[in-house]
């Protein structure tokens, strides 16, 4: 399954990191205060990889800023 | 010089001209490609055109002064955009941007007035998409005006996942600008319906798992 990596709205991102815990497989560092995903290098594309089945946009929830961007599919079971 | 009898393929309106309309439109129009987020009209800019859309989706956008989004209309191959100003000579009600890479057939405003003076097919059909798009935007004022936002929601992610076989990508922020509501809505409204098990969040999809629930919740006003 392909996934895109989030994006950040650097005119609305204030480098302040709420992002960071909020990832359940760390994905997430801030280099020059600004996030940098490694989301497709921690998803192990496996059911049992928290990446995979906890990754819900929790970067994109926890911002207080709106600065993320998570782009995702609408699909039925 | 595009071949406008190729064209006819994407654009059914053209598919009536005759050989010598074909030629004579092919001389004055151009088609034009648009990388995606490419602004090819600002709201307010004068009417100086229309295109019609080969390749890829267009967006109609208004835009309030604090930032927040309401998308009016998608526009896909076959459609025309820049219609509006064009026809009431007045200025772009929305912006016109594209969504994906465009390739789009550009004709100057003259030789629209022109084409529909020659080609009256081309106006029934353009009638046509004119009523569409008023049918349209009659629902969302319905959906904006009478239904509360998670009825528009689950009627949103109705008929997203029916459309295609999730081919389009989509953010919290583009579905907000869509159903007239902000990015924190929806995401609030997402982590309800999965927590009732109308729907699963996972990495990179959304996925409709009770698809009854959300029919009924669409429903309600």
């Amino acid at each position: 399954m392909t996934c895109q990596q989030p994006t950040v709205d650097l005119a609305k991102c204030t480098g302040c990191g709420a992002c960071v815990p909020a990832c359940p497989c760390g994905a997430i560092a801030l280099h020059d205060g600004i996030p940098v995903f490694s989301c497709g290098d921690a998803c192990l594309h496996d059911k049992s990889c928290v990446a995979l089945v906890r990754c819900c946009w929790p970067c994109e929830d926890a911002c207080p800023h709106d600065a993320i961007r998570c782009a995702f599919l609408i699909e039925t079971d | 010089m595009p071949r406008v009898t190729e064209l006819a393929v994407t654009v059914p309106a053209l598919d009536t001209l005759a050989p010598a309309t074909q030629k004579w439109l092919g001389a004055r129009t151009e088609t034009r490609t648009y990388t995606a987020g490419a602004i090819l009209a600002l709201e307010g800019d004068p009417p100086a055109g229309v295109w019609v859309v080969i390749e890829g989706t267009l967006r109609l956008r208004l835009m309030s002064p604090e930032g927040r989004e309401q998308v009016v209309a998608y526009l896909s191959p076959g459609d025309w955009a820049g219609l509006v100003p064009v026809l009431d000579n007045e200025a772009h009600p929305a912006t016109v941007d594209a969504v994906t890479p465009v390739s789009a057939l550009w004709m100057p405003r003259e030789v629209f007035g022109e084409l529909l003076r020659r080609a009256p097919g081309v106006s029934r059909a353009i009638n046509r998409q004119l009523a569409a798009r008023v049918r349209g935007l009659t629902r969302m004022v319905e959906d904006l005006a009478l239904r509360p936002v998670n009825a528009r929601l689950a009627r949103f992610l109705l008929s997203n996942a029916e459309q295609r076989p999730s081919v389009h990508r989509w953010t919290q922020y583009d579905i907000a600008a869509h159903i007239g509501t902000v990015r924190d809505v929806v995401g609030r409204a997402f982590r309800e319906l999965a927590r009732e098990g109308i729907v699963r969040r996972e990495r990179g999809r959304l996925v409709i798992a009770d698809r009854a629930a959300l029919e009924r919740m669409a429903q309600s006003t």
